[in-house]
């Protein structure tokens, strides 16, 4: 409800002011990704289809890009009438990206099916975690899967019970509960930098630790000069 | 992973993931894993790693939605930490501070956005950044943003400036200003269409040595195609004699 209720906001969003732009990407890209991510049903040419869900984190990605970028056009953002909520607004340029995209390539049958079951109506709560602690880690049922998981869950554990006590609290705060910033700031008395630099600290601690532990394995580094020929200054 | 190639790109990948890549990388990175299935499996590897960090979390963790945001709205800072020694660092800082406070021009109206070049703050729709490129060890280029402080030019170097447009496509033209007052064509009516990233602007440019000592202004004017708006960009940045740096 943020458009509507704020017209502040709504006003400096039509403007395409950056930073009424970033609040509402923040207010909603986790319910695109939920919905992106969940998939939904729709019709073309008189058949029942069904997008079964961005194919990975790599495609749902460029799927959330691709839609705050449409959505964040002038012509988007001057269409938006600021009645109807938001959420609507963008769900509906969501999926119709989607079935754009279907049509544009519809014998690329990985991400579609076709089937006789009736049409549904789109599940915007979908793509949310089911298990509220372990969300998209939860038992899936194919035991491959679900044995990685738990390891995978084990070796958080491992890495977040050897930190030191300062930063297993703002892991706790951060990444379990995931607060802003400024609460955490609140509770602990740090500053939002020395907040925001043992997040990142953490991450790249926890990398290292994936990676001593053999998670990342099987790649070859190289650090030779690639980036400079892949963007075609030289 | 059979070839080097790939195993240059799973540590792009890895960069990705510390928050070490941004911008043109991070694009170069995304156009390659989206046509590379090897690497788009690795980048799922890393992703995962990167969820269990946030167990409760639904479709997008909170990392996954700052990348995608700084491709939407540009990163505000430099992505890689700088490796030089503490005291270099401190010196170089105090160096192009005391030349921006000098040379700096009146501040426009701040929205509280400051593009990634680093220059005075700015509206939301368009940024300017600045790359110098010159031969580094070994033969390879060394690629320096001019919108971290303290880095300088010097005659030879090759300047490669990129724009990005949030909404809207634009004609950019850029000069650079000399300690002479001096103007210098650098781009003439270059395109970047809307939504464009760290879009090329002409070609490299390089640094003549008929160019004088001090401070050298790269002053770039986005004209908006659709509404015939102009919006200007400004990087100041020092150039000096070789082997003064």
């Amino acid at each position: 409800m943020l458009l509507t209720e704020d017209r502040d906001l709504l006003d400096r969003f039509r403007k395409g002011e950056r930073r009424a732009l970033e609040r509402v990407y923040q207010a909603y890209a986790p319910a695109i990704a939920g919905f992106l991510r969940a998939g939904f049903s729709f019709n073309s040419a008189g058949r029942s289809c069904r997008f079964k869900g961005a194919r990975s984190q790599f495609d749902l990605e460029d799927r959330v890009h691709d839609v705050f970028s449409k959505a964040f056009a002038e012509n988007a953002r001057l269409g938006y009438d600021g009645l109807t909520p938001y959420k609507t607004y963008l769900f509906t340029i969501a999926r119709n990206l989607v079935i754009d995209d279907f049509r544009r390539k519809e014998h690329a049958l990985v991400e579609f099916s076709i089937d006789e079951s009736p049409l549904e109506q789109p599940d915007q709560s979908r793509g949310e975690a089911t298990d509220p602690v372990l969300g998209h880690f939860a038992p899936s049922g194919d035991p491959q899967k679900d044995n990685e998981s738990a390891q995978l869950l084990s070796l958080v554990r491992a890495f977040v019970d050897a930190l030191p006590e300062r930063e297993r609290e703002i892991y706790g705060l951060r990444f379990e509960q995931e607060l802003e910033h400024k609460d955490i700031a609140d509770r602990t008395g740090l500053s939002p930098s020395k907040i925001k630099t043992s997040e990142n600290r953490i991450r790249s601690q926890f990398f290292d630790f994936m990676k001593r532990h053999g998670y990342f394995t099987g790649y070859v580094q190289d650090r030779r000069g690639w980036l400079s020929r892949a963007l075609g200054l030289v | 992973m059979q070839s080097t190639d790939h195993g240059r790109w799973h540590q792009a990948i890895e960069r990705h993931f510390r928050g070490e890549l941004s911008g043109e990388r991070a694009s170069e990175l995304r156009d390659h894993v989206r046509g590379c299935s090897s690497c788009e499996l690795v980048y799922e590897r890393w992703s995962r790693a990167e969820r269990a960090l946030f167990p409760a979390s639904g479709a997008l963790d909170p990392f996954a939605q700052q990348r995608i945001g700084e491709r939407l709205f540009g990163a505000t800072a430099p992505a890689r930490p700088s490796v030089r020694p503490v005291w270099i660092g401190a010196a170089l800082a105090l160096s192009a501070a005391l030349v921006l406070f000098v040379a700096r021009p009146a501040p426009v109206e701040d929205d509280g956005f400051r593009a990634r070049s680093g220059g005075e703050a700015v509206s939301s729709q368009v940024t300017l950044r600045a790359l110098r490129i010159r031969a580094g060890a070994g033969g390879q280029p060394s690629i320096a943003d001019l919108g971290v402080a303290g880095t300088t030019i010097t005659a030879g170097d090759r300047l490669k400036l990129l724009g990005s447009s949030l909404v809207a496509p634009q004609r950019v033209e850029a000069h650079a200003i000399t300690s002479d007052g001096a103007r210098h064509e650098l781009v003439a009516g270059a395109p970047v269409a809307a939504g464009a990233e760290d879009q090329g602007l002409g070609s490299t440019f390089v640094v003549p040595a008929s160019w004088p000592e001090g401070p050298v202004k790269i002053e770039a004017t986005f004209h908006g195609d659709a509404d015939g708006t102009a919006e200007r960009r400004l990087l100041e940045v020092e150039l000096v004699k070789v082997g003064t740096e």
